[in-house]
């Protein structure tokens, strides 16, 4: 398809500036590229050729490196792109639907991402990390959150009508805290039950009135749908202030308390109509709830509940940038204390305190440092493993963005532990306002440091990134393969020097731990996996958001005392685990404690902590399918059983999600997934068939009767029907909405709906008031 | 110097040798496609695989160094599995013809697009030692098969094979390298094609043959069944005399089971082969058609004794007696040396399947335009769809070992393309497996060869679209040799 949007002449000098600033380095290649195509908004071949020229670096490695990320585009784009959040979380709650309701809405031929009109550029993404919104779109930073087929294309008119007005720019650089004020108004759907259009209207007109200068922004549901409509107002550099329940009325007041206006006659005036509207309203404005917590995600602090707060120390006390406040809330004074001990002590205590990774695999960080340190040479690395790849999960941004100090206290510890001179904080770029706080906490904290230098690094949309030999290529500058281990990073890491990879959580406990001592820490826990889990509670719960409860703890709490139980009355069907690598575990086994072993036992993983509440509505099979599309998708392609393999048992997962199931090919899924685990390279591919064996395990009889064309939980849309019941009054609601036109107008009568042109988009059945539209 | 078992071996080798290493060189062999010494591990096709004590994982043997005390499977079922597996998943998503279709029709298996390219005489004999006559009688299945049938028609391989048979026996007639006697010796009833192929095909590989017949002239049907236009007897005499290589006796006007019985030719040669014709069974047990015999071996009721031909299914065109001539001959040296019976026909692990009209036009590009002839010309008009890197390709010789089938995961085709733009060398895309081989040497090429993408849809290309000319300037020779598969491929001549 032509895209009309004209592109501006190739001004390559901009390439020379770029190059210029890394001083042609090499291994610089990713942020380069990064660069360049935030100026041209994708890879001009022309510029490649010309980084190639100025840097030296092979064409066949900037092509290599190129097409390895995602983020990566060789193409032009609409003017805006839109992302569509996959994640496991808007997957469950039906990502699938509003991504077909966004094609049709603009009206996209079968392999076009872009508008006729070069407007909108629509890209699958693997997670935006704001779960608790799902479903998530982004346009241009722009998030809009609990979408639905009916809702998502608004979402484009509604940023559209956000650009007519000029609010746009203002916003979009606001929402990397890097230049103006927002006034963020919650449009998720309870918000907007709750009127926050109205209050939106309130506060642009309040903005335009009183002459501040401060940007209105629609922003997804921050997920206490209880005090909806929900603004928060975010100035840089000041701790951001939340307010509940607001109406229209209390606009202007909060504009007034938080902004000055630029025009001092406005300020008389101000002033006038700020008296009148105190006599005028019943009672003086006041602030119902305030948070200091400016995740777009539930605060912590919100849930209840048997938890405990290490990683995620003073939730909702501190400003993510507060040094000051940092210090006193007891910040470096771990690093302090291990900087005046002799490093292996510190290696000793964190052994002792039984702390092990939590990236996933649960390795005891105490060796993993101790074989860092033995290891020989002078030049070692630290690096923050902050490449949060699982889809539904979210914990590491969290943590990076809300406690940046404290990973960075973190990562000080460990340099000092393993001798270290050098780290590196590699933080995936879906996650800018994380690269954000950490280069500014770097900036702030910068006399702290002491002989260690520290730097921020950008993933490009890989999750075999997070991966730690395939984090290290990606530093390195190439394509982020893995490679066999051993020798381990430990041993030959980053340069071929000795590397510790730690991840941002792992890093996070640290200061609590040393501060409290190695014996209160180990006094958390089980026998074998000790202290906390921070985990992204996610799925069909009535409370979702981040939690940090003690190991040990079982599922059934999480779900029930901290997640408030199933949301909407539906049973409580499963847990997904530890994302693409981990399983599923059924509501019958939901008092398995969690802890390392006991969640392997149940063919799940701990993972790095993605949780997603399944109930009776979801399909286990088509879960089962979206983690392996997902895996399949991020497979390197390096070895045979991860690229091969995977592909083979997504075909099969693929038949039995539309009916074309063959008598053999559950058994021949299962072979397959086996030979897979045994015989893949790396933990991506060894760890993919999880979630299939998982689920073949405890859900076979799904399996089976997918194999027989039917999908009991309603889900997998070949295999469905829309019927209407005879609870149909004729109200016409669902023929008003119904996009494809497969129910006909019919006042008063039994509605009829087209098998045939009906695209199962469900948006019927959600907006009939009699619960007359039956699934089949 | 770590010491270490390799299955039930225990080996001492240098410290940092790898396992592939050790292996090889205490003689266990591991196969392996994306290996080449000199280059580092590449660790992608994950056929090396080994198992060791301890480790949940298999490991690939190309990157594992030995360790004090491993205990390293490498013949286990697990390994096997795994090994077969890793195979069957690339040849399920590896797209090509091991060998032209036309090869494939042909019941004596005779590599047609060779004799379309060369021609070299040898190497026609050697499958099918009578091309003068098949060239006039056969009823060209080949042809049937042939890939360009399916574009306009097929070329006209039989009268290329009667162009090189009847050249051949114009001068001096091609007689092949003959090895010493091996000291066994074997019977066949019946000078037909069948009987006689077979004893041309053992004399080559050292194995003296009688053939008795109860004519006077040898030849079967083709002497007696053949009408003399369609055959002329000068020619048939002529390709019949290069057949009889010394220490292939004939033994004419000689009816067996009376002049002499079976028993004696029992106990006189190592094994018997009965090549009689239609209707004879020596009182041997028979079903309606013919003598019964295992399908696979040939041989009969008793050991040592084969039948073949008409004798066993009668109403086969000369070319079937021809290619079961060539079967029995191979079932005997097998029987004869105690070696497994090899494969019918010869190992080909993968196929195109249909080619759409597109692919086949870009497989015409590189053909002649010319309508079908019998003139000599015509030659140039075959496609060569079959693989060139038929006698290097790991793919197909791990493949074939382990039984691999391209069917077990075969998943979507992938399309068919074919750069014939190199000089030297061609690349066909849906035969790479994407071992990093060609990668890796030609990375000290100026522009050299990239992966592209990731994930299952990963391909090998020249960067930024460019001509695989400018990508490989020094090491084409290089990468096709390197090349484990048909994909980059060194051109024809």
């Amino acid at each position: 398809m032509a895209i009309t949007t004209a592109q501006p002449e190739f001004d390559l000098a901009v390439v020379e500036e770029i190059v210029a600033r890394h001083r042609g380095d090499a291994a610089a290649l990713i942020p380069i590229l990064q660069e360049i195509q935030t100026h041209f908004r994708y890879l001009p071949e022309e510029a490649l050729r010309r980084v190639s020229a100025l840097t030296g670096i092979a064409p066949a490695t900037i092509a290599g490196v190129s097409t390895f990320y995602t983020q990566f585009r060789h193409a032009p784009v609409g003017k805006h792109v839109v992302s569509i959040c996959h994640g496991t979380a808007c997957h469950v709650k039906g990502a699938g639907l509003v991504h077909d309701a966004l094609r049709r809405a603009l009206k996209l031929s079968d392999d076009a991402d872009t508008d006729a009109d070069g407007v909108f550029t629509l890209e699958k993404v693997a997670c935006l990390g704001c779960c608790t919104l799902a479903p998530v779109i982004q346009i241009d930073g722009v998030t809009y959150g609990h979408l639905t087929p009916a809702t998502a294309p608004n979402a484009l008119s509604d940023f559209l009508e956000l650009e007519r007005r000029g609010h746009l720019a203002a916003s979009a650089s606001a929402s990397g805290a890097r230049g103006l004020a927002e006034i963020r108004v919650g449009v998720g759907s309870c918000c907007v039950a709750g009127g926050s259009q109205e209050v939106r209207q309130a506060l642009e007109d309040a903005v335009r009135d009183l002459g501040v200068v401060a940007a209105v922004k629609p922003v997804g549901c921050v997920g206490m749908c209880h005090q909806t409509p929900l603004v928060e107002i975010a100035i840089p550099g000041a701790a951001p202030a939340f307010y509940a329940r607001v109406q229209p009325q209390d606009a202007a007041g909060i504009v007034q308390r938080h902004f000055t206006p630029r025009n001092p006659l406005k300020r008389v005036a101000n002033a006038v109509s700020t008296a009148l509207d105190r006599l005028l309203t019943d009672d003086a404005w006041t602030p119902v709830t305030r948070y200091a917590l400016d995740t777009r995600d539930a605060p912590v602090c919100a849930f209840l509940g048997p938890q405990q707060h290490l990683a995620t120390e003073h939730c909702g006390d501190l400003d993510p940038l507060d040094f000051d406040e940092y210090l006193a809330h007891d910040g470096f004074q771990a690093l302090d204390a291990a900087r005046a001990m002799d490093p292996a002590a510190v290696i000793n205590a964190v052994t002792s305190a039984g702390l092990r990774g939590r990236g996933g695999a649960g390795f005891p960080t105490g060796r993993k440092w101790a074989l860092v340190r033995a290891a020989e040479g002078l030049e070692k690395y630290v690096i923050c493993n902050g490449d949060e790849g699982d889809p539904g999960a979210f914990m590491d941004r969290m943590l990076l963005e809300s406690y940046p100090y404290r990973v960075l206290e973190g990562l000080l510890i460990a340099a000092h532990a393993v001798g270290a001179r050098e780290g590196i904080f590699y933080i995936r770029a879906e996650y800018p306002l994380a690269v954000t706080r950490i280069r500014e906490a770097l900036r702030r904290c910068a006399d702290r440091l002491g002989d260690v230098q520290l730097r921020v690094q950008e993933g490009a949309g890989a999750f075999v990134c997070g991966e730690e030999t395939a984090l290290i290529a990606s530093l390195e500058g190439q394509r982020g393969m893995p490679r066999l281990r051993p020798p381990y990073p430990a041993e030959r890491g980053l340069w071929g020097k000795p590397t510790l990879v730690n991840n941002v959580e792992t890093l996070a406990s640290l200061p609590w731990l040393l501060r409290h001592g190695a014996e209160v820490y180990a006094a958390l826990g089980t026998p074998a996996s000790k202290g906390t889990k921070v985990f992204a509670l996610t799925g069909k719960v009535a409370r979702g958001g981040l939690i940090e409860v003690p190991m040990g703890i079982t599922l059934r709490q999480i779900v029930e005392e901290i997640g408030g139980g199933i949301a909407e009355g539906h049973a409580f069907k499963a847990v997904q685990i530890g994302g693409p690598s981990g399983g599923c575990v059924p509501a019958s086994l939901a008092d398995t404690p969690v802890d390392y072993e006991s969640l392997t036992a149940a063919g799940a993983i701990m993972g790095s902590g993605g949780l997603v509440v399944i109930d009776d509505t979801d399909c286990m099979v088509d879960l089962a399918r979206y983690f392996l599309e997902f895996t399949q998708n991020q497979s390197c392609g390096k070895c045979t059983f991860c690229r091969v393999g995977t592909r083979r048992m997504l075909d099969i997962l693929d038949r039995l999600c539309t009916g074309h199931g063959k008598h053999d090919d559950l058994e021949r899924l299962e072979a397959l997934a086996l030979q897979v685990k045994a015989g893949s390279l790396c933990g991506l591919g060894q760890t993919a068939p999880n979630p299939v064996l998982s689920t073949l395990r405890y859900f076979r009889e799904e399996y089976l009767a997918h194999l027989e064309g039917r999908c009991p939980a309603g889900k997998c849309k070949a295999l469905i029907t829309y019927t209407v019941t005879e609870a149909c009054i004729g109200c016409t609601k669902c023929a008003q909405v119904c996009p494809a036109d497969a129910i006909p107008m019919t006042p008063f009568d039994r509605h009829t709906i087209d098998a045939e042109k009906c695209t199962r988009c469900d948006t019927c059945r959600r907006v009939c008031p009699y619960g007359a539209i039956k699934i089949e | 110097m770590p010491t270490f078992m390799l299955d039930n071996q225990t080996l001492t080798v240098d410290a940092g040798t790898t396992i592939l290493q050790a292996a090889s060189a205490a003689g266990v062999q591991i196969p392996t496609l994306c290996h080449l010494d000199g280059l580092p591990a590449q660790t992608s096709c994950m056929v090396c695989v080994v198992k060791v004590q301890g480790e949940r994982r298999l490991l690939p043997a190309c990157a594992t160094a030995v360790r004090e005390g491993m205990v390293v499977e490498s013949e286990s079922e697990e390994v096997r599995t795994a090994r077969r597996t890793a195979l069957e998943l690339l040849l399920g998503d590896h797209l090509g013809d091991c060998r032209g279709p036309c090869q494939l029709a042909c019941p004596a298996h005779l590599d047609v697009p060779n004799l379309l390219r060369a021609g070299e005489i040898g190497a026609v004999k050697a499958m099918q030692p009578w091309p003068a006559v098949l060239g006039r009688i056969c009823a060209a299945p080949c042809e049937k098969g042939c890939r360009r049938a399916q574009w306009d028609n097929a070329v006209s391989i039989r009268a290329h094979e009667r162009r090189a048979g009847d050249a051949d026996l114009a001068g001096t007639p091609y007689t092949p390298p003959l090895p010493a006697l091996t000291g066994f010796k074997v019977a066949i009833i019946g000078a037909g094609p069948a009987g006689l192929t077979a004893a041309y095909a053992l004399r080559r590989r050292g194995v003296a043959c009688t053939v008795f017949d109860d004519h006077l002239k040898p030849g079967g049907m083709l002497q007696y069944g053949v009408p003399e236009e369609t055959l002329p007897r000068d020619v048939l005499q002529a390709e019949l005399a290069t057949l009889l290589l010394p220490d292939i006796t004939l033994r004419l006007n000689v009816r067996v089971g009376e002049t002499v019985s079976l028993d004696a030719l029992r106990r006189e040669y190592s094994a018997v082969l009965i090549a009689a014709g239609p209707g004879v069974t020596l009182g041997l047990p028979a079903g309606p058609r013919g003598i019964t015999v295992e399908k696979h071996t040939l041989m009969t009721t008793e050991s040592g004794l084969f039948a073949a031909g008409g004798a066993v299914a009668p109403g086969h065109q000369a070319v079937r007696a021809v290619g079961d001539g060539q079967v029995a001959a191979q079932a005997i040296l097998a029987y004869l040396t105690g070696k497994p019976t090899p494969a019918h026909r010869p190992p080909a692990v993968s196929h195109y399947g249909r080619m759409h009209r597109g692919e086949l036009a870009l497989l015409a590009e590189g053909a002649a335009r010319t309508p079908r002839s019998d003139a000599p010309e015509d030659a140039a008009r075959c496609l060569h769809c079959d693989c060139r890197a038929l006698d290097s390709c790991l793919l197909l010789r791990h493949g074939a070992a382990y039984h691999a089938a391209r069917h077990t995961w075969e998943g979507e085709r992938r399309p068919f393309t074919w750069d014939r733009s190199h000089a030297e060398v061609t690349y066909e895309p849906g035969k790479c497996i994407g071992c990093g081989l060609c990668v890796q040497i030609a990375s000290r090429e100026e522009l050299g060869l990239a992966f592209i993408g990731r994930g299952f849809t990963v391909r090998v290309a020249a960067p930024f679209d460019g001509a695989l000319a400018d990508a490989l300037r020094a090491t084409a020779q290089a990468c096709a040799e390197a090349c484990p598969t048909g994909a980059l491929a060194k051109r024809d001549g």
